[in-house]
This record gives C-alpha cells, sequence and structure tokens, in this order.
C-alpha cells in the first residue's frame, strides 16, 4: 500500500544532493561505493516503511481523538452501533466504520441526541469538525422524521470526512425470505 | 314554474338552503383539530378538551406530529401537543409536507422521580441498576422493593420510556432488545412478579401510606407535580447522578424529564376565520388559566415552566399569526 509519506520518501531518493556534496573530496570509487551504500539503506528503511502493515489498533474506536468520539456519540445514542471496522483500504490506507441500526430511537434518543450534538458544536470547530458535525446533523435529520430511517452508515474520517447512507422505508414489506421466516415462526 | 300555489314552499326552500349555508360556514370557520400525542396520556388529552367547541375536536395518536404535518386535513389549522420540542428541521419538513407554516413553542414540562421514605437511607441509583434489580428480563434475586405509579399515568408512562428502557438499553446486548421502539418499551418495562414490585391505584395519599410503612431500600416511582401533595412524607432519590430539581429538569440533565411542546400547523391556503379561531385557541391553550401554575393543565402532571419561558412562548405562538 502506497501512502503520501511514501511517496515523499521516495521523491527524496530521487535526489540525493546532501550526499554529494559532503563526498565532493573523496576517489571516484569510494563516492560510488557511499552514494550505493547510502541509496541501499534508504531504500531498504523506505522498503521496511512500505511493506509495515496498518497497524488495526490505530483505528480502533479507543484510539481515535476525542473530537471522533464525540461525533461518534451523537450516532450511537441514535441507535446506531459500530458493527464493523476496515482498515487499510483504498490508497489512503484509512478506516471505514460501518454503523448498523441496532434499534428504532426513542424519543430519549432523540432528546440525547439533541444535546450529545449540541455539546459536539459546542466542542469542536474547524474544517474538518464541521464536516463530521453536519453529517451527525443528517444522520440526526433523517432519524426524527420521515418515511425512511438509517438502516446502516459507513463513514470515513480520513483524507476527509464522508459518509455512505442505506435507508429504509419504516413500513418496507418483508423480503420473500423474512416473510418465510415469519410466517414459519411459531406463535408464542 | 312559480305559482301563488307553490311560492311558499320555494320560499321554505330558500330558507332551509341560506340556513344550512350559514351554518356550513360557522362549522368551518371554527374547524381547527387538536391532536394530543398518546404519549402524553389521556389525562393530557382530558384537559385540553375545555378547549373544545362542538365543532373543534380532539384526536390522540401515537404520533400526532405525523397527523398533524399530514397534507390529507387540507385547510384546517392543526394544534398538536406533542411530549417532545420537535428541532427546526422538523418544523421546516412538516410545513413543507403540509404545504403550511408551522411553528413550535415549549408549554410544560413533566418529570418523574423516584422516592424513598422520609429518614430512611440516602441513595442513588443508576437506570441499568434499577433495570436489572426491577426487570422481568434478569433471573437474579433482588433486595428492593418498587412501587408504581398507577396504570396509564403519566408518571408510569414516563417512568417505563425514560427509566426503564435506558436501563434496558444500556444493560442488554443489542440482540436481545425489541428494534421496534414500541415493543422495546413494552419489553423493557416488563417488571418482577415476585411481589418485589407492587402497584398503586390511587394518588398522593397512596404514597404517603406506603411511606409509613416501607423498609429501608424501598422506591416509589411518583411524578415531580405530585412532590408537593406528598409533602415531607418522601424523599427524591438522584437518578445517574441527578435529582430532580427544577434547574436540572429545565435545562435537561435530568433524565426522566422532558418538555412538551405545542406544534401550530397553519395551512397557507386557510380562510380568515379558521385562521382566527385557530388563534384564539392557541391563546387560551396558553394563557395562565391554561399552563400556568394551578391551570387547567395541572392535572395532566405538569411542571410548569418559569413565567419568562411562558411569555416566550405566548409571544412567539401569537407572533406566528400576525
Amino acid at each position: 500500500m502506497i501512502r503520501p509519506a511514501h511517496l515523499l520518501i521516495l521523491a527524496a531518493l530521487a535526489f540525493p544532493t546532501q550526499a554529494r556534496a559532503a563526498d565532493q573530496d573523496a576517489g571516484w570509487l569510494d563516492r560510488s561505493m557511499d552514494m550505493a551504500r547510502s541509496a541501499g539503506a534508504s531504500i531498504s528503511g523506505a522498503w521496511r516503511d512500505l511493506t509495515a502493515p496498518v497497524l488495526p489498533s490505530d483505528h480502533l474506536p479507543s484510539s481515535l481523538s476525542e473530537d471522533d468520539r464525540r461525533f461518534f456519540a451523537v450516532l450511537e445514542v441514535l441507535g446506531l452501533q459500530l458493527a464493523e471496522v476496515t482498515i487499510g483500504k483504498g490508497w489512503t490506507g484509512g478506516a471505514t466504520y460501518r454503523f448498523v441500526s441496532a434499534r428504532e430511537p426513542s424519543d430519549v434518543d432523540l432528546d440525547q441526541a439533541e444535546r450529545r450534538y449540541t455539546a459536539y458544536l459546542a466542542a469542536a470547530s474547524g474544517f474538518r469538525a464541521r464536516a463530521k458535525q453536519k453529517i451527525a446533523r443528517q444522520a440526526l435529520d433523517t432519524a426524527l422524521g420521515g418515511g425512511f430511517t438509517i438502516a446502516a452508515m459507513e463513514i470515513t474520517l480520513s483524507p476527509w470526512p464522508d459518509a455512505a447512507y442505506q435507508l429504509t422505508a419504516r413500513n418496507r414489506p418483508p423480503e420473500l425470505g423474512e416473510r418465510r421466516i415469519i410466517e414459519n415462526t411459531p406463535k408464542k | 314554474m312559480m305559482t301563488a300555489r307553490n311560492r311558499p314552499f320555494l320560499h321554505l326552500a330558500a330558507c332551509a338552503a341560506l340556513s344550512l349555508f350559514f351554518a356550513a360556514k360557522a362549522v368551518a370557520a371554527t374547524d381547527v383539530l387538536i391532536m394530543t400525542d398518546r404519549e402524553l396520556g389521556e389525562p393530557m388529552a382530558r384537559a385540553v378538551a375545555p378547549l373544545r367547541s362542538a365543532t373543534h375536536s380532539v384526536d390522540t395518536g401515537i404520533r400526532a406530529a405525523e397527523a398533524a404535518c399530514a397534507p390529507m386535513a387540507g385547510a384546517r389549522p392543526r394544534l398538536a401537543l406533542l411530549a417532545r420540542v420537535p428541532s427546526q428541521a422538523e418544523v421546516e419538513l412538516c410545513a413543507g409536507n403540509a404545504r403550511a407554516d408551522a411553528v413550535a413553542v415549549p408549554i410544560a414540562r413533566q418529570a418523574v422521580a423516584l422516592v424513598r421514605p422520609a429518614g430512611t437511607p440516602v441513595v442513588a441509583v443508576n437506570t441499568t441498576e434499577l433495570f436489572r434489580a426491577f426487570t422481568a428480563h434478569d433471573p437474579a434475586p433482588t433486595t428492593g422493593t418498587l412501587l408504581l405509579a398507577p396504570t396509564g399515568s403519566i408518571a408510569q408512562r414516563m417512568f417505563d420510556g425514560r427509566v426503564m428502557e435506558s436501563g434496558c438499553v444500556a444493560g442488554l446486548p443489542a440482540a436481545k432488545l425489541p428494534f421496534d421502539r414500541a415493543e422495546r418499551r413494552d419489553f423493557c418495562a416488563k417488571t418482577r412478579a415476585d411481589g418485589s414490585v407492587s402497584q398503586r391505584s390511587g394518588g398522593a395519599a397512596d404514597v404517603v401510606a406506603w411511606a409509613r410503612s416501607a423498609k429501608p431500600g424501598a422506591l416509589a416511582v411518583v411524578s415531580v407535580a405530585e412532590l408537593p401533595t406528598i409533602g415531607d412524607a418522601v424523599a427524591p432519590v438522584a437518578l445517574d447522578g441527578v435529582l430532580p430539581l427544577a434547574v436540572d429538569i429545565a435545562e435537561g440533565r435530568y433524565l426522566a424529564s422532558r418538555q412538551v411542546a405545542l406544534l401550530i400547523v397553519l395551512p397557507t391556503d386557510t380562510d380568515k376565520a379558521r385562521r382566527d379561531a385557530a388563534r384564539k385557541t392557541v391563546f387560551n391553550l396558553l394563557a395562565e388559566a391554561s399552563i400556568g401554575p394551578s391551570g387547567s393543565l395541572e392535572p395532566a402532571d405538569i411542571v410548569v415552566l418559569s413565567p419568562a419561558e411562558r411569555v416566550a412562548s405566548r409571544t412567539r405562538a401569537l407572533g406566528f399569526f400576525e
């Protein structure tokens, strides 16, 4: 996986100007050997960096910033439960957080979500925080009314906060498979 | 053909038609729908019933907001009493849906308290512990006792929805909880049948009688509006670390409290007579005689707003009609 940091390292390797300036007085063989050793060390370091595994622990909720945790807290109180974290997908190597609706939010949930959202607005500022607050507001507005409910939501935090929604009609009829299960489940 | 013989009948028919026309116009003129959310219970529906004239109708529905915002009601103004203040986005959605102007104002608060008999040790409870202690879904025995409020009362509904459900959501795995909120509430509100939970049928006098004989560790569910009537026989218990004090209820820190709101939906094509009728009804509903101390909404277990908040709600609601 290639990250922007890796590209910078490779670019630096292409222009070893510092090494050349320091070795002006050495013989051509020594200079060549030093350059080769230096290039080898740099390439080996870059290779180690390039091939180092992405650490899942860096993306788990416990490692998230305070700002991200406040953002997720608004979603969680709406009944959206963090169900999956996909790490290292895409060129940025970031994480995608999949929230699944665990329950239809009650009035208490909606009240608490509004309060947490207000607290989040007051606590965080900046362009990234604003983008996350906008996503939280959209989730809250969807939960508040209308004929659709959020069934699942995928959130990407880097390079820029983004969200994808899966909405379900509140009074949708059951799918064929679901209908079979319902019809064959013995009534208590 | 008009003849001398049928002329009296024609006069009679004309008079009848005119009477019908004016009667229909009078009915239409005062045709304001008042809806109370089922969450607010029968006491609230009864409390607003005096506002009902012959042509007003009071409907109850589980989602009064949805009924008030539906386009089917046509040009009739709708007033919905809701169990929470809708957000600005919801009000805008409602206005767009009903092709109307809409506004929501808070009119009161409701809160439920847990109390212990006065003189027993001070205890503090949290919703998860309380749920585990008294739910039918936990087989472990419990040492405490709980006296519930009367069935169908606002205190009992709020205890089920705000206290037991919060503890249930926090204390049980998500997979065990019903997804649907009405089913979840019923599931979470199911209490033990081992004698540790009982239910009173009367009012404050029952709580006073309970407090005289209750042992330490006993708790009772009462509405905050009932507390002054019960007097010194009981003491409130902190819930999740917060006591049901006026300031904490007002600022939403006390979990077992909510705001009651009035949603006014005025269709853009409503006529002046209906508009005036709606304005008059709103004026009566927000008067001191209604939402003030000892007002007509008192039986609905309301905690009145502060004088400044009441004035602000009135100003906003009546300004909406200007």
